[in-house]
């Protein structure tokens, strides 16, 4: 029995060994495309990405501080914009795309190679192709970004997942995260003006100081939201927590980033919900979670990783 | 050989590494695990250890096998300490998946890659592990070795046998279609 199989075995690869040589080059091709177009098993987003990476680093910093006090956290946005300043330059110098983020539950302070100078709210991103400020000024944005525009001949322009925003010396806030379409890109101008354009069809404006507009991509509308408080759209850089009318679940989005924390909530809860809120000064998670649960009627109850939000 | 990148005693280099092996090493581990949060939560446990022994790794070695080291070791670990909660513990224990008639529809290259991955599904555990690390993962045979704890000489004959096993198959294919 065991020589019949081995003689089946030996036959067959005579067999395809004469194939072989037809085949080698497709079988290669396949094998070194394969990786490429076949799906891992799990899908893995960049925001998974980064959920993880907070999560170690708030294991990993629970060692060395606890970061409470009001000083201790004004540090830390220096630490984490001398970090990052410190990673740009090294990147400078390499090729390939550049990426800076801010950390969840802190607020960074980048000054760019041109002279201009962001502010990245929690959890948001930029990237650039080498020779930023030498041959170009175009970088790519997730996330909300206070920008303080260097003037300069060179047009700066900043590209979201929905929306292009071009200028040459300016300062601007852009909120605009891809996780959330709906709420699209909102862009609010404190000075000079701005060119604000869609980024799959050819509508655009010209935006003046005093003025927040928000490029809806699902009706392919730019809305107007002026406000009489439209400094309320840069609040967040002074610790400011404000949302107008947003859904719970972005709401839930921004607090996950603000304070570095895991929230849960219940499917039962209808996530279209919506509601505003004002803080004037830095308040305790739990009391937002408070005063959400009391609006809208719901519990909420800690976890070992943050706070878990049920229908009562 | 030895790298920049490899130094993770800065932040910035450590994040810089996380972010560049997170999605590979979750899938990894995923397929010990066969379940997303247990491979997350087994990979964030990795990558606090890693933190916490950052100055006392052998810059030297590679950090990449390194890792995959320790989170093969702990995947395999939780597995036997969870013996009863999953019954599925090998390597190749996911499902192939069957040829059915949306399968059919698929033409070409399309086609022959999901042949293919059913193939590699169907490679004994060890080979199939040393096969992927190389190919897909990008580990050298001198990673391997340590990852998975056999000589380089084994890496070499399991990926060799897994090529010939797959080549052989996909001729059968090419001939019979």
């Amino acid at each position: 029995m065991k020589t019949n199989k081995s003689n089946i075995k030996a036959e067959n690869r005579n067999h395809s060994y004469n194939e072989l040589t037809d085949n080698k080059d497709e079988f290669e091709k396949l094998l070194d495309d394969f990786p490429k177009i076949s799906q891992n098993d799990l899908s893995i987003s960049n925001s998974d990405i980064e959920k993880a990476l907070a999560k170690v680093h708030r294991q990993t910093y629970k060692e060395s501080t606890e970061r409470e006090s009001n000083t201790a956290r004004i540090f830390s946005y220096f630490a984490a914009a001398a970090i990052i300043l410190l990673g740009f330059g090294i990147g400078y110098y390499n090729f390939g795309i550049k990426t800076i983020t801010a950390p969840f539950g802190e607020i960074a302070h980048v000054t760019l190679n041109d002279g201009s100078v962001l502010e990245m709210n929690s959890g948001s991103s930029i990237n650039y192709r080498p020779f930023f400020g030498v041959f170009h000024r175009n970088i790519q944005m997730e996330g909300e970004i206070f920008f303080n525009i260097y003037p300069s001949d060179t047009p700066f322009t900043i590209t979201t997942s929905f929306s292009k925003v071009k200028v040459l010396g300016t300062s601007f806030n852009i909120r605009s995260w891809s996780t959330e379409p709906e709420n699209g890109t909102l862009l609010t101008v404190v000075s000079g003006s701005v060119e604000f354009s869609a980024l799959d069809t050819s509508q655009s404006i010209i935006l003046e100081a005093g003025n927040t507009q928000k490029w809806n991509p699902f009706n392919e509308i730019f809305e107007n939201l002026n406000y009489s408080i439209s400094d309320r759209y840069t609040a967040w850089r002074s610790n400011i927590l404000t949302f107008n009318n947003q859904s719970l679940r972005s709401i839930i989005n921004q607090l996950e980033r603000t304070y570095n924390i895991e929230i849960e909530v219940s499917d039962k809860i209808p996530s279209h919900t919506q509601l505003s809120l004002l803080y004037m000064e830095e308040v305790p998670i739990d009391v937002v979670l408070n005063d959400i649960s009391t609006v809208k009627g719901l519990n909420f109850t800690r976890t070992s990783t943050g706070y878990r939000i049920t229908p009562k | 050989m030895h790298k920049l990148e490899q130094d993770i005693r800065q932040k910035d280099h450590f994040d810089t590494f996380f972010r560049e092996n997170y999605p590979a090493l979750l899938n990894y581990a995923y397929r010990f695990l066969n379940d997303r949060s247990t491979a997350e939560d087994v990979l964030q446990e990795c990558f606090i250890n890693l933190w916490n022994i950052r100055n006392e790794i052998d810059r030297n070695g590679s950090l990449k096998a390194y890792t995959y080291k320790m989170v093969r070791n702990r995947a395999l670990n939780y597995i036997r300490d969870n013996q009863k909660e999953t019954p599925t513990e090998s390597f190749s224990d996911d499902k192939v998946d069957s040829l059915n008639q949306e399968n059919e529809n698929e033409t070409g290259t399309l086609k022959k890659m999901h042949l293919l991955k059913n193939w590699i599904k169907t490679l004994p555990v060890r080979q199939r592990e040393a096969f992927e690390l190389s190919r897909f993962e990008g580990l050298d045979h001198d990673e391997i070795s340590e990852v998975m704890k056999i000589s380089p000489r084994t890496v070499n004959n399991h990926i060799v046998e897994a090529l010939n096993t797959l080549r052989l198959k996909f001729t059968d294919y090419q001939t019979n279609n």
